[in-house]
C-alpha cells in the first residue's frame, strides 16, 4: 500500500511535469520568435483575413432576376430586416420594384435563403465589408456590402455622390448607369438603408408604411374579433361590422412611397 | 514611541529628535502602507496582464497587444501642457510615442490595464435583491485585506518591514485565513444557491490546506529556530556559502519537499486553477463571484492576484533566502542602506513574481480537479508528505547534532543557528534522496500500474 501511494504521487508528479514541458514549450517558442510569430490566430485589421471556407454565411445577396417577391424571406425573418414591393412586368410576371436588406439588422442567420422557393437569395462567403476604407475604421460603415460585392471602388465612389442626389436631378446617362451598375434588370433596383441612396425622408415613409400595414391588420383583428362576438348576440351588428372589415382589407389606396425610380 | 525602526527613524527625519504622535501616525502610515501601494498593489495590476500575456503564449494567441498607452499620453500632455498650442501639444505626444518603449508597452497591452479600471469603475454595481446587504457589501473588503494585511509583517529589506513581531510567521497564516472568511460572505450574502455552494466549497478547501500550509511553515520555524522572519531570512545569509547554496531550500531535501508542499496547498488557498472548484464556471455559474460586479467584481479579482503574490513572497521568504540576492549577497550589504534596501526588495519582488509565473504557468496546464480530488490531494498526498518532510527535518538537526532532543521546547530565540559543514550539507542531501529513489523504483517496480485499491479510490476504473 506505501509503495502503490509513492507510485501515486510519482505519477501524478511526472504527468504534471510532462504537461507543464509542453505548454513551456508553446510559450517560449511564441517569446521567442519576438512576440507570437508561432501564433495560429491572425491579427485581423492589420493582417489580411482569409475566407475560412465556401459555405460560411457572408453577405446576403438577391439575385433581382430570379425573385418573385414572394415574401417568404420576409416570413422567415427573425429580426425583419427586408422590405420589398411587387411589381408585374408588361407579361404579368412579379418581380421586386424595391428589394432592401438592412445589414444594419441582418443577423446572418441564413433562414430567408433556405426559406426562398426560387433560390434567388444566397449567401456569399465575402464578410469584409470595408477594411480600412479611407483611413477609416471599418466596423462602422457597413451598410454597402451589397453593391461591394458587385463593384470596383470607382464605381463605389460615383454610386456613393449620385446615391446623394434626388433621382429627377440626375443625368440621363447618370440615371441609366445607376440603373445598370444596381440592377441588370433595368427599373428595380436594389436599395440599402443607410448608404444614402434612399433618402431618409424616403426611409421613413418605409417605415411609415410598414406602421401603417401593421397598423390596419391589428385593425382588422380587431374588427373580426368584434364580428365574432356580434356574431354570438345580435345579428345586426355582425352585418355593420363585416363591411368595415371588408373596407380596410384591399391593398392601401395610397400609393406605396415612390422607389427612387419614379 | 516604538513603532519599529523603520517608522521611529523616519518620524525623527520629519521631526526632530522627539517627534510628536501626528509625525510617528504619518511615519507609520508611510512605512507599513508603503510596500503594500508600491509593490503590491502595480503587481497586482500586473499579473493580469502577465496571466494573459502567458496564457495567450502558451495557447498560441496573441493576447493583448493593441491597447499602447498612446491615449493616455495625449490625455496627460492635453492636462499638462494646456498653455501650448494645439499643434505643438500634438507634436509633442507623436514624440512622445514614438519612444521605443511605448512600442512595447503597445506589444505587451499595456493599455488594457488602464482601459480594464475605467470599465470596471463606469460598470453597474448591482446588488441582488435578495441579497444579504451588509454581507454582501462587506466581503470583497474583507478579500482585499486578507490578501493585504499579511504583507505587513513580510520583510522586503533589512529594515524594510511594516510590522517587526516576533511571531510573525503565525499572523502571516492567521492573516492569510481572513480571505476565507470573506469568500464565504460573497458566497452566503449573495442570496444564491450556486455562490452559497461556491462558498462553502471554498471554505472546506481552504480550511483543509490550512494544514499543509502549517505544516511546511512549522518545518522552516523548527529548522530556524525562530518565528521571527526578519530572523528567518538571516538564517539564511550562511557564512559557509554566502550565496543561494545559504538558502532554505538547498539546505536539506526535506526543506525542499516542504516548499513543494507549501506552493501546491496555497495554490489551493488562492483558489487557482487546479483547485478553483469554488468558482467553476461549468457547474457553479462563477461561485461566489457570479452576483458581484464593477469595483466589487474588480477587488476580488485584484484580491487574487495580490494573494498570489503574498503566496510567492511567503514561500521565497521561508525557502529561497527572502530579500537575498543570489549572488554577492556580501557586496550588497556594503552599500548604502537605502540602495541596499531597493535591491533588497526588487529581489523579493523578482522571487515572488517568478512563482506568480509558475501558479500561472500550473493554471494553462492542469485542468481543474473535481471536489473529491481536491480533498483527496490534501489528505492523502500532501498532509503526510508534510508530516515525513516534518520529521525528516527534525532528523536532519539531530543527526547534525545542533540540538539535544526535546530542547526544542525551550527558549526557541536561545537555539543555536544551524550551520551544516560542506560534507554534512552533501551527506544531509544524498541520503534521503538516494532513500526516495530506491523507494519510487520499487513503487515503479510493483505498481508501473495504479494499485486497484488507489484506482477503485479515485474512480479510474470505471
Amino acid at each position: 500500500m506505501i509503495l502503490a501511494w509513492i507510485n501515486d504521487i510519482y505519477e501524478g508528479v511526472a504527468s504534471t511535469l510532462a504537461g507543464m514541458r509542453l505548454t513551456w514549450r508553446f510559450f517560449w517558442e511564441n517569446v521567442r520568435r519576438r512576440g507570437g510569430a508561432t501564433a495560429v490566430t491572425r491579427l485581423y485589421p492589420e493582417q489580411p483575413a482569409e475566407v475560412v471556407g465556401e459555405r460560411v454565411r457572408g453577405h446576403l445577396v438577391n439575385d433581382a432576376a430570379r425573385c418573385i417577391v414572394c415574401h417568404a424571406c420576409d416570413k422567415a425573418c427573425p429580426v425583419d430586416c427586408f422590405v420589398m414591393d411587387l411589381e408585374r412586368t408588361a407579361d404579368n410576371k412579379p418581380r421586386a420594384s424595391r428589394f432592401d436588406i438592412d445589414l444594419a439588422k441582418c443577423i446572418y442567420c441564413g433562414l430567408c435563403v433556405r426559406a426562398c422557393p426560387t433560390g434567388s437569395l444566397s449567401m456569399t462567403p465575402a464578410f469584409e465589408v470595408e477594411p480600412r476604407h479611407q483611413g477609416q475604421p471599418f466596423l462602422f460603415r457597413r451598410n454597402s456590402a451589397q453593391l461591394q460585392l458587385r463593384l470596383a471602388e470607382p464605381d463605389m465612389q460615383r454610386l456613393r455622390q449620385l446615391s446623394q442626389l434626388p433621382r429627377a436631378e440626375l443625368s440621363a446617362e447618370d440615371r441609366a448607369w445607376l440603373d445598370s451598375v444596381t440592377d441588370p434588370a433595368g427599373e428595380h433596383l436594389i436599395g440599402i438603408f443607410g448608404l444614402g441612396y434612399y433618402t431618409p425622408e424616403q426611409k421613413a415613409a418605409v417605415e411609415a408604411e410598414r406602421a401603417r400595414k401593421k397598423a390596419e391588420a391589428a385593425a382588422k383583428a380587431a374588427a373580426a374579433k368584434a364580428a365574432k362576438e356580434a356574431a354570438a348576440s345580435p345579428p345586426a351588428a355582425a352585418s355593420a361590422a363585416a363591411p368595415a372589415a371588408q373596407a380596410s382589407s384591399p391593398q392601401p389606396a395610397a400609393p406605396a412611397p415612390p422607389p427612387p425610380a419614379s | 514611541m516604538n513603532l519599529g525602526p523603520g517608522v521611529d527613524a523616519l518620524a525623527r527625519f520629519l521631526a526632530g529628535p522627539e517627534p510628536a504622535w501626528w509625525a510617528s501616525a504619518l511615519a507609520a502610515c508611510i512605512v507599513w502602507l508603503g510596500p503594500l501601494l508600491l509593490i503590491v498593489l502595480p503587481i497586482a495590476a500586473l499579473g493580469q496582464i502577465i496571466e494573459r500575456k502567458v496564457a495567450a503564449a502558451m495557447q498560441r494567441r496573441h493576447g493583448p497587444n493593441t491597447a499602447g498607452l498612446d491615449g493616455l499620453v495625449r490625455f496627460l500632455v492635453r492636462c499638462l501642457c494646456w498653455f501650448l498650442p494645439r499643434a505643438t501639444q500634438e507634436r509633442l505626444t507623436a514624440r512622445l510615442c514614438r519612444l521605443p518603449g511605448m512600442q512595447l508597452a503597445r506589444r505587451l497591452g499595456l493599455g488594457q490595464l488602464v482601459a480594464d479600471g475605467i470599465k470596471m469603475l463606469g460598470k453597474e454595481d448591482l446588488i441582488p435583491g435578495n441579497a444579504d446587504g451588509w454581507v454582501f457589501r462587506l466581503a470583497p473588503y474583507l478579500a482585499m485585506c486578507g490578501a493585504l494585511l499579511p504583507f505587513a509583517a513580510i520583510p522586503f529589506g533589512q529594515h524594510l518591514v511594516a510590522l517587526e513581531v516576533p511571531v510573525a510567521a503565525l499572523y502571516v497564516a492567521a492573516a492569510g485565513g481572513l480571505t476565507v472568511i470573506a469568500l464565504f460572505m460573497a458566497g452566503w450574502g449573495s442570496g444564491n444557491k450556486f455562490s452559497l455552494l461556491g462558498g462553502m466549497r471554498a471554505v472546506a478547501q481552504v480550511v483543509s490546506y490550512e494544514i499543509p500550509v502549517g505544516l511546511a511553515i512549522a518545518g522552516v520555524v523548527l529548522w530556524c529556530g525562530s518565528m521571527d522572519l526578519q530572523r528567518i531570512v538571516a538564517s539564511q545569509y550562511n557564512a559557509h556559502w554566502a550565496s543561494f547554496l545559504g538558502w532554505n531550500f538547498f539546505q536539506s531535501p526535506f526543506l525542499a519537499l516542504l516548499a513543494v508542499i507549501l506552493f501546491v496547498a496555497g495554490l489551493a488557498e488562492c483558489q487557482r486553477t487546479p483547485f478553483d472548484m469554488a468558482e467553476a464556471e461549468s457547474e457553479l455559474v462563477s461561485g461566489f463571484n457570479t452576483e458581484y460586479s464593477g469595483l466589487r467584481w474588480g477587488l476580488f479579482a485584484m484580491a487574487e492576484y495580490a494573494e498570489m503574490f503574498l503566496v510567492g513572497a511567503i514561500i521565497a521568504t521561508l525557502f529561497l533566502g527572502g530579500y537575498q540576492s543570489p549572488f554577492g549577497e556580501p557586496a550588497i550589504i556594503a552599500l548604502p542602506a537605502w540602495l541596499a534596501a531597493l535591491i533588497h526588495a526588487l529581489m523579493l519582488t523578482l522571487k515572488a513574481s517568478a512563482l506568480l509565473f509558475v501558479m500561472v504557468w500550473l493554471r494553462w496546464t492542469l485542468p481543474r480537479l473535481r471536489v473529491d480530488q481536491v480533498m483527496r490531494l490534501c489528505w492523502i498526498t500532501l498532509v503526510p508528505l508534510a508530516l515525513l518532510a516534518l520529521f525528516g527535518v527534525a532528523l536532519t538537526m539531530l543527526a547534525a547534532g545542533s540540538v539535544a532532543p526535546g530542547s526544542a521546547y525551550g527558549r526557541i530565540p536561545a537555539l543555536p543557528e544551524l550551520h551544516l559543514t560542506p560534507l554534512a550539507h552533501a551527506l544531509a542531501w544524498v541520503l534521503p534522496v538516494a532513500i526516495a529513489a530506491l523507494l519510487i523504483v520499487l513503487a515503479r517496480r510493483q505498481h508501473g500500474r495504479l494499485h486497484p485499491d488507489l484506482a477503485r479510490l479515485s474512480g479510474a476504473g470505471r
